[in-house]
């Protein structure tokens, strides 16, 4: 045994010996680790891209686009008056793409967008965009004859409920054509955030007349727009080809690549073997295998690099505002039960046991990167010995009842959430449902009877970037149901609906975010993390980003040798 | 031959549902054309079946199988969902899974830790509970409402037989895995859905072979001579048609059992098996398969094996007592 | 002969009605609205009652059944709710995979045949305890271990060692004529998901083909031509084979029919997209049109095979009389 207070001075000295080798090492390691993550040399034109989608998307044209693989193409074939960028800091923010500018009246209900000149269709229409055609494209994309899933991106302009489809047979009357270049657009109710809304692939203007020629079957599986690359062939369950827009109006972000060949393959575990076959040049990796791939030597030697990229989405647990036992109903020891619970939620082991430390802990509902984003937002972080007290003043506990929906990883989140709770002395039983009959249960759990929902997982990912995403649609009283929270509480309300009102972005960021703080109080939820998706490319690309929003631009990739 | 020729060919469909792991009724190739020599006494099928090795270790695996699993079933109750097993099998600790791979086999973990850091003997071991009733109360399931029906389609013969035998050829026609899915998403996930899923579809075959068994016998003299003693249908059918007819209905039983527990394990690869915190092979087995490549074999390994060695302990089982009872093998 | 094809399809349709009665029973009581799941997030309440009238999810379900059988008669399976294509294209652009790997699956489940010839001739010699064994013991495997195993091993690792690429590990290649491999590779993405899904079934054709082996050589006219004197050699192989074969030919007929609604796993693990993963995906959507029109298809080629098969059958083996 070492007697620590004689050894104290050698101790020290060999801590500092220590500190100075380590950082003579990490400065070696990191230009090691520099050089093959630099780009090296300009990006060239040519070459083809592998890429892969982990689903058949149900849709990839700008109507019926839902889930995050149709997105992928839609972004790369078709585009809107606005795009989404990455800032500095890593957020995304909405830049203009096809409008050249806009602005809006003072309470924000009438916006008006400039367009770009020398905008065009991709072949075979090859004609000039005119700002009729987006007139026409959001008609087409709130027809209810269309049903779009999507389309209540477009909900606030007037002539279209709430569904976002058209209000009677006289289409979207809020939009107008004032000549071929400027846009007019009319909303039902204020709302700031109104421009960045429409960077979401069903505001994209798309060629109606063309797509009336050949009828919508036709057009939904060789989609046409303005972007940079072009539908080749989708064969269903196989891939989707992609190639490259030879005509592109937007010569500064024209494509490299010819060619991106997109595989649809489901399961995880098998995208990662084709990728290590030299298959893919891009792979999700299968759970519980994060550590593995860090370790291998290709990702060590710079071959490949494997990275948990940062998204804008919040995995969170729910509660049921109307039961009678964690809701409203319940009063103060409902309140009590929902803060011991989110007090002892053990996020800290379901990220490093189960996400194997790739999510980031959640402290609020707002995920890192949404523009004014501020960490801590929720009063209630994990601390398991205040948990324990809460729950010690609350007497006898019924068993409460949490359910996720039937999934692996679910599973695994359930079980370790559950452990921190039982901790703390609250007993949980865990139920499961598949994702229909989970989604119905939610809904019938309204009417807040004794064997509705009480806790629950729920997920929500950004369809634009902005705070408003995360706030109105999920809390708003006329909207908490469609998240089954039933949340209701009229100052959060009025501090959202006022936000909305805003056209200073300071003063609105404020609001937003003391509505968040003031929601998390009341402890609908209990943010468990905020997703980031751990991806392993092949460094033979060149200009690799998986953005925020999913999406990866195919247009900035190269093939380096 | 005397019954119906072309049912011949397609009894075995059963055991091709195995191609998915599915298997309600298993593979038999029944014998309709059972002579009254079937009704071998035990010792002689005893006799027969004792030359026979795998049938054998079948035997042993399968006695094993169901003193270990009756133990876990009184033990379950007893110890409030524990069971009887060296360590809590749902308690969690994270210190022997540090990284969420679990921690590989040792002296006090002889089968290794999962992701958990809870004990894959433990688990196993409470899992044979599951295994054990699945394949008992799913086949038995099955095997009641075949033993009611099949000998009354059987004996009155007519419109009752065709009524029947054709909702049996529409339970053989759905395609399996299917039905088998379909079921467990009207029920939903759980345990007794499980035993509800497998044994509704499970009758359609003993009622076959039975049906069968009792075509062949009911002509027979005995059965005849109960009838002009004035035997109710009843009686004839369960005390004199019956008992001659099971060999082939005891087979089927073996090899539905192996049959159920691999289904068992397919609706959990699904994720419409067993839900937790009960464990079940199958179930192990699907949570742990992604961290085989990740290092952690010994998650996956255990419960594969189990479940492999007893349904090879059910099926072998079974093909040994077929040989040992059905006439036309005789040597 | 006639009047049993025509009873036998008689019995065929009633067949065929009758499950899609009990497919239309179970979409009915599933729990899971499928406007609700169609809506997506953010949906309101009006917007999924408008999707309900949309698809027709409001009528009766009587109605429903009676508008699809409608269609059926008439060639037209629906369009699914999902994928805005009809649920015939579908059927049509997945099951050539399907058949495929059925085909593939069955010939090596055949393997069988030879060992389980042996098995009868040894009976309980070293070779035949041994095979067997083997054979039950890949029986007892789950098909996804197996499958996810191969994959690992023969698709990557064998490939890594050798460094050609041999079997590819997913999806399936182009085809000529509907179902015809069209390329080398594509013929190679069969193999994976064939193995795995045949490799299995090898122990039951096996065991049947022994069972089936050993009544031909205790039969009477075996006896008889044994008694003539004739060489064990001839015995064997110019009787006894072609009489024990026929029956296991049938049993793989039918698992062939039936391989083609129930090949989920090994579609699934393998990214294989046929009518099981198909289908299969439809449950998980309630896309109710999709898993209608699949499972009849899958019934029908099921039921058509057994039909074939018992034809063929008497066609081969005069033994056999159709008729009671």
């Amino acid at each position: 045994m070492i007697n620590l207070r004689k050894n104290w001075r050698s101790l020290m000295l060999l801590a500092v010996l220590l500190v100075a080798v380590s950082l003579v090492f990490a400065a070696c390691g990191e230009e090691e680790e520099a050089a093959p993550e630099g780009e090296e040399g300009t990006p060239k034109p040519g070459g083809v891209y592998n890429y892969v989608l982990s689903a058949n998307p149900t849709a990839i044209d700008a109507v019926g686009v839902q889930e995050s693989e149709g997105w992928q193409i839609a972004h790369n074939t078709l585009e809107g008056l606005v795009t989404y960028v990455q800032d500095e800091s890593g957020g995304m923010v909405a830049e203009p793409k096809i409008a050249e500018s806009w602005e809006s009246n003072d309470d924000a209900t009438v916006w008006t967008f400039h367009l770009k000149k020398g905008v065009m269709f991709q072949a075979p229409v090859s004609r000039e965009v005119v700002a009729q055609d987006f007139v026409d494209s959001w008609n087409r994309a709130t027809d209810p004859a269309n049903g779009s899933y999507t389309s209540y991106v477009l909900a606030p302009i007037k002539g279209c409920t709430d569904s976002g489809y058209w209000e009677g047979k006289k289409g979207l009357t809020g939009v107008r054509a004032v000549d071929d270049s400027t846009l007019e657009v009319t909303l039902r109710y204020p709302f700031a955030e109104f421009a960045q809304t429409l960077g979401h692939p069903v505001a994209s203007v798309t060629p109606v007349d063309y797509i009336e020629k050949i009828g919508a079957k036709a057009y939904n599986r060789k989609p046409v727009g303005t972007g940079p690359f072009m539908v080749k062939e989708w064969k269903n369950n196989r891939y989707i080809d992609l190639v490259k827009n030879p005509d592109y109006w937007d010569k500064e972000n024209a494509a490299y690549l010819d060619e991106v060949h997109c595989a649809i393959i489901t399961e995880s575990s098998t995208q990662w073997l084709e990728f290590q076959k030299g298959k893919l040049d891009y792979s999700t990796v299968p759970p519980g295998q994060v550590k593995t791939v860090e370790g291998m030597p290709e990702v060590k030697n710079g071959e490949w690099t494997a990275k948990a990229w940062p998204t804008l989405s919040t995995y969170f647990y729910g509660f049921n505002m109307n039961n009678p036992v964690v809701g409203a109903p319940a009063g103060d020891k409902g309140l009590q039960i929902r803060k011991a619970m989110a007090l002892s939620a053990d996020t800290q082991h379901v990220i490093s046991i189960v996400g194997e430390g790739v999510p980031l802990p959640a402290t609020g509902i707002v995920p890192e990167g949404i523009p004014g984003y501020k960490a801590g937002q929720s009063p209630y972080a994990y601390d398991p010995e205040a948990a324990k007290e809460t729950v010690a003043g609350l007497g006898k506990l019924p068993t409460l009842r949490v359910w996720y929906n039937t999934d692996e990883g679910h599973q695994k989140i359930a079980e370790v959430l559950q452990a921190g709770w039982k901790a703390a002395g609250l007993n949980v039983e865990l139920e499961n449902f598949e994702w229909g009959a989970y989604l119905d249960k939610l809904a019938k759990s309204q009417k807040g009877d004794e064997s509705s929902a009480q806790i629950f997982r729920m997920g929500w990912i950004a369809d634009y970037p902005s705070l408003d995403n995360f706030l109105y649609p999920l809390f708003h009283s006329s909207q908490s149901a469609t998240m089954y929270t039933f949340y209701n509480n009229p100052e959060f309300d009025d501090l959202v609906v006022q936000a909305r009102q805003t056209t200073d972005a300071t003063q609105r960021t404020n609001l937003y975010l003391q509505a968040e703080k003031l929601m998390l109080q009341d402890a609908p939820i209990i943010p468990i993390y905020y997703y980031r998706d751990f991806r392993v490319t092949n460094n033979r690309i060149g200009g690799f980003v998986h953005d925020p929003m999913y999406q990866t631009h195919f247009w900035e990739l190269w093939v380096k040798e | 031959m005397a019954s119906d020729e072309h049912d011949r060919g397609r009894e075995p469909v059963t055991g091709l549902t195995e191609v998915e792991g599915a298997a309600a009724g298993a593979a038999v190739a029944a014998a309709p054309a059972a002579a009254p020599k079937v009704l071998s006494p035990w010792s002689d099928t005893w006799r027969r079946l004792k030359k026979n090795k795998l049938a054998l270790i079948g035997l042993g695996i399968i006695a094993v199988f169901i003193v270990v699993g009756i133990v876990q079933v009184i033990a379950y109750p007893l110890t409030d969902g524990r069971g009887l097993t060296p360590y809590d099998p749902n308690a969690e600790n994270y210190s022997l899974s540090p990284t969420g791979h679990g921690s590989s086999p040792s002296l006090s973990h002889p089968m290794g830790t999962d992701y958990l850091g809870r004990d894959i003997l433990s688990r196993a071991l409470v899992a044979t509970r599951i295994s054990l009733l699945v394949g008992v109360i799913a086949v038995a399931i099955g095997l009641i409402i075949g033993l009611i029906l099949g000998p009354i389609s059987g004996y009155y013969g007519g419109f009752v037989d065709t009524v029947i035998m054709r909702l049996a050829d529409i339970f053989f026609a759905y395609p399996y895995i299917l039905f088998v899915l379909l079921i467990m998403t009207v029920l939903g996930p759980g345990f007794v859905n499980v035993f509800l899923a497998i044994g509704i579809l499970g009758w359609a075959s003993f009622a076959r072979i039975v049906r069968g068994q009792v075509l062949s016998v009911k002509s027979m003299e005995y059965v005849e001579a109960a009838r002009a003693q004035g035997a109710s249908d009843l009686r004839i059918i369960f005390r004199h048609v019956l008992p001659n007819s099971m060999a082939p209905v005891y087979v089927t039983i073996a090899m539905s059992v192996g049959g159920a527990i691999v289904t068992e394990a397919a609706m959990s690869f699904l994720g419409i098996g067993v839900q937790p915190p009960n464990a079940s092979w199958g179930k192990m087995i699907s949570d742990y398969l992604n961290y085989l490549f990740a290092g952690s074999w010994w998650m996956v390994l255990f419960p594969s094996v189990l479940l492999t060695v007893t349904v090879f302990g059910f099926i072998s089982f079974g093909n040994g007592l077929r040989d040992a009872t059905d006439p036309r093998l005789k040597e | 002969m006639l009047t049993y094809i025509v009873r036998r399809l008689l019995q065929l349709f009633i067949v065929l009605f009758g499950v899609s009665i009990i497919t239309f029973v179970m979409l009915y009581v599933i729990p899971g609205d499928p406007a609700r799941m169609l809506a997506g997030k953010n949906a309101t309440e009006e917007k999924i009652q408008e999707i309900r009238v949309q698809k027709g999810l409001d009528k009766p379900i009587y109605i429903q059944y009676g508008k699809w059988l409608g269609g059926v008669l008439q060639g037209d399976l629906g369009e699914s709710y999902y994928l805005q294509q009809s649920v015939g294209s579908m059927i049509v652009e997945n099951a050539p995979n399907t058949i495929q790997l059925a085909l593939a699956a069955v010939l090596i489940e055949l393997l069988g045949v030879p060992l389980g010839i042996y098995s009868a001739l040894r009976q309980y010699s070293f070779w035949d305890t041994t095979l067997t064994t083997a054979a039950l013991i890949v029986w007892g495997i789950p098909v996804f271990v197996l499958g996810v195993f191969m994959q690992w091993f023969f698709g990557l690792k064998l490939d890594q060692w050798l460094g050609v690429d041999i079997f590819p590990l997913t999806g399936a290649g182009d085809n000529v004529l509907w179902v015809i491999p069209a390329s080398w590779e594509s013929l190679m993405s069969l193999v994976l998901p064939a193995v795995t899904l045949g490799v299995i079934e090898v122990a039951y054709i096996s065991y049947m083909q022994r069972a089936s082996m050993l009544e031909v050589i205790r039969s009477d006219y075996i006896r008889t031509a044994r008694a003539k004197g004739l060489s064990e050699r001839v015995v064997v192989g110019k009787h006894a084979l072609k009489n024990a074969v026929i029956p296991v030919m049938t049993i793989a007929g039918i698992d062939l029919g039936a391989l083609l609604g129930g090949a989920i796993l090994t579609e699934t693990v393998f990214a294989r997209p046929g009518i099981g993963l198909m289908i299969y995906e439809a449950i998980g959507r309630r896309d109710a049109p999709v898993i209608a029109g699949g499972v009849l298809f899958a019934t029908v080629v099921y039921v058509f095979a057994n039909l074939f098969v018992d034809l063929g059958y008497a066609a081969v083996d005069p033994r056999i009389r159709l008729e009671e």
